[in-house]
């Protein structure tokens, strides 16, 4: 990087002006008392020009379709994250028909043991209790003296 | 970014020797395929060099192992916004779908978008989407919101802060 960055202080007024400017009608005495604030201290020129060059950036983005896909990739998530609610309650001993489009998911991922789709695993927990865990699951394991979390 | 608050390479080389395979193993056990397990791990040490991180490890895997969890659900975000990024055009009219080169460009400033917004609560998430790309006033998102005009603003000040920082974090 060639200039130093500006301090966070700078960057945080900036960006509280670009609320002011661009997302509601400024006054007026709105805008004078903003081209006050960027003479009032020698950083907060570099701090403007990055905050509202950043919204410009986002401006710039096609509205209906970065609506389209940030809402869409949300919706992709929690359903996922749906699944994994449910696992909770159903991967033990159950026989659950969760098949994943691609071969492992989210849950799959995080998850102490997970099998992939067409494997199952059976074991021994520490407890003396077994787990079968269907194809396509995930399974996370908390155990303390009094109680155990799947 | 200071050099001195970083893990000299020769530790981390120390670690990699340690703890490579052990990583590849974890992750093959998740991801399911030991090529992108052995990119993962790769990538987990790679992201090492540069964390910063100055006095040695005291639970090396328990640390690499949180690097690499944070590098899966990174990719397993992007895997989905990418997916929706393909469904959104296809509904596209063909008029107004952009040409290859913007359509990158697009795609990776909505991947940092949706980062920023992850990390900021529902309320200001929405907020924010409102007023950027639904081009609501403050006035109006505070009225659906049923929150003041004040709060509005302090949301939008906040995803502002959470996109800036993503924005200019490695510049």
């Amino acid at each position: 990087m060639h200039e130093p960055a500006p301090a966070q202080a700078q960057v945080d007024q900036a960006i509280d002006w670009l609320v002011k400017l661009r997302f509601d009608r400024p006054s007026a005495r709105t805008e004078e008392q903003f081209q006050h604030w960027l003479a009032s201290h020698p950083h907060n020129p570099l701090a403007w020009q990055r905050v509202s060059q950043l919204g410009d950036e986002l401006a710039g983005l096609p509205k209906d379709l970065s609506r389209r896909t940030l809402d869409g990739s949300q919706r992709q998530r929690s359903s996922r994250r749906d699944h994994l609610k449910l696992l909770g309650l159903l991967a033990v001993g159950g026989s659950l028909g969760w098949a994943t489009r691609e071969p492992l998911g989210l849950p799959q991922l995080l998850a102490d043991s997970s099998t992939a789709t067409g494997e199952r695993r059976q074991w021994q927990v520490s407890d003396g209790s077994h787990i079968l865990l269907n194809t396509a699951s995930a399974i996370d394991l908390h155990y303390s003296a009094e109680q155990r979390q799947l | 970014m200071q050099i001195n608050d970083t893990l000299k390479p020769t530790e981390v080389a120390l670690l990699y020797q340690a703890h490579h395979s052990w990583l590849r193993g974890w992750l093959r056990n998740r991801v399911g395929c030991s090529e992108h397990a052995a990119d993962l791990a790769q990538d987990t040490f790679v992201r090492l060099l540069r964390a910063r991180q100055a006095s040695p490890l005291k639970e090396p895997r328990a640390y690499l192992s949180s690097i690499a969890r944070g590098l899966m659900i990174d990719q397993f975000r992007r895997r989905a916004l990418e997916h929706a990024y393909q469904q959104s055009l296809a509904h596209l009219p063909e008029a107004e779908v952009p040409s290859e080169e913007h359509r990158l460009v697009i795609l990776d400033a909505l991947l940092r978008l949706d980062r920023a917004l992850h990390q900021l609560k529902p309320r200001v998430r929405q907020a924010f989407l409102l007023a950027q790309l639904d081009g609501l006033s403050i006035v109006q998102i505070a009225q659906q919101l049923e929150v003041s005009r004040a709060t509005v603003e302090r949301d939008l000040a906040k995803a502002l802060g959470a996109c800036y920082r993503l924005r200019y974090a490695d510049a």
